[in-house]
């Protein structure tokens, strides 16, 4: 068993293919075997498409549970997914590397070129297709800068 | 000011003739798509929910009562769909189901206010093109008018232009205020 904490961890899991699933970065960690979890402090954590990064998130408070396969991001975190030029901020963040599901909970904010969302929840799946937020979504839409 | 009073029934006949109501002043310029309608900034909320959509024009869905507003322009409805340029560009249309109300404001305290089943805002034709139980409210100081019973209406937003289809019986209801015909030179 396997019980501790580590600083400048990494964690990476990858698809029976070896194509990374999701890489996780963290200035400090505590793993605990027992409870097949890790918790980790600032961390980045990279979401992958068929080993191509596709999202990549920054938060204050991460658990990994190896079992249930879900990472919980929490601590009001930020995203961007470059491809599809959107990014968000959210208060806290479940996406779980099976079934690729995320779902973002309290005050939502989702950037999408010059539109900008303002909603309680949001969810989703990777890569994003589609993001839905809800329920009561306030938004803005600027004009281009000539 | 030489002006006619009218309060009058429209009847057209043919499914495909379009009755063309041209409310600007026979002076008045038209001013065509070389100068586009500044709608600045959008606003508005999804009661329901939006689903957005990434791709090379971005799609926000929205539902269970939605509305978006800009300083010209207000679109409302039960369901809406819009669709952005490639990301980083302009809103290019708002297409809204269900209930819908445009309103348009323009030049000389002249409020167009519009209701239909559908409604679609276009920012890229500048126009907004009306379908299904269309009723149309032209409030203007000079030429105020009111346009029912039409299949589907067209509103310029760059000009003071109304174009309308008459419904499946051929009529158009419409009662109001239009200028009188400028007189010719000469006369």
């Amino acid at each position: 068993m396997v019980t501790g904490t580590a600083k400048g961890l990494t964690l990476t899991e990858a698809d029976r293919q070896g194509r990374k699933l999701y890489v996780i970065r963290s200035k400090a960690t505590a793993i605990s075997e027992l409870k097949a979890d890790a918790t980790l402090s600032d961390a980045q954590i990279t979401l992958y498409e068929a080993g191509v990064p596709n999202v990549v998130i920054v938060a204050p408070r991460t658990r990994v549970d190896a079992k249930s396969k879900d990472v919980v991001m929490w601590g009001g975190l930020s995203a961007r997914a470059p491809s599809q030029g959107a990014s968000f901020r959210v208060d806290r963040l479940t996406w779980n590397a099976g079934t690729k599901l995320f779902r973002g909970e309290g005050h939502v904010t989702y950037r999408n070129g010059p539109a900008t969302f303002w909603a309680d929840h949001m969810t989703g799946s990777t890569p994003v297709k589609k993001v839905h937020l809800g329920e009561s979504v306030r938004f803005r839409i600027e004009p281009t800068r000539k | 000011m030489q002006r006619r009073r009218m309060g009058m029934r429209v009847v057209a006949g043919g499914l495909f003739l379009a009755a063309c109501v041209a409310m600007a002043a026979p002076k008045a310029k038209r001013v065509r798509a070389q100068e586009p309608v500044k709608l600045g900034t959008f606003s508005g909320y999804a009661k329901g929910g939006l689903d957005i959509v990434p791709g090379d024009k971005l799609t926000i869905e929205l539902h269970g009562g939605v509305a978006i507003t800009s300083p010209s322009s207000n679109i409302a409805g039960d369901e809406m769909v819009v669709t952005m340029a490639k990301k980083g560009k302009d809103l290019e249309t708002a297409a809204a189901t269900g209930n819908v109300k445009i309103v348009t404001r323009q030049p000389g305290d002249r409020v167009i206010t519009s209701t239909s089943d559908k409604g679609v805002l276009n920012n890229v034709e500048h126009q907004a093109v009306l379908s299904g139980n269309v009723l149309v409210r032209v409030d203007d100081p000079q030429n105020p008018m009111v346009i029912t019973g039409a299949q589907s209406a067209t509103i310029d937003l760059t000009s003071k232009r109304i174009s309308v289809r008459p419904g499946p019986g051929g009529q158009v209801h419409f009662e109001g205020t239009v200028p009188a015909p400028a007189p010719k030179k000469g006369k």
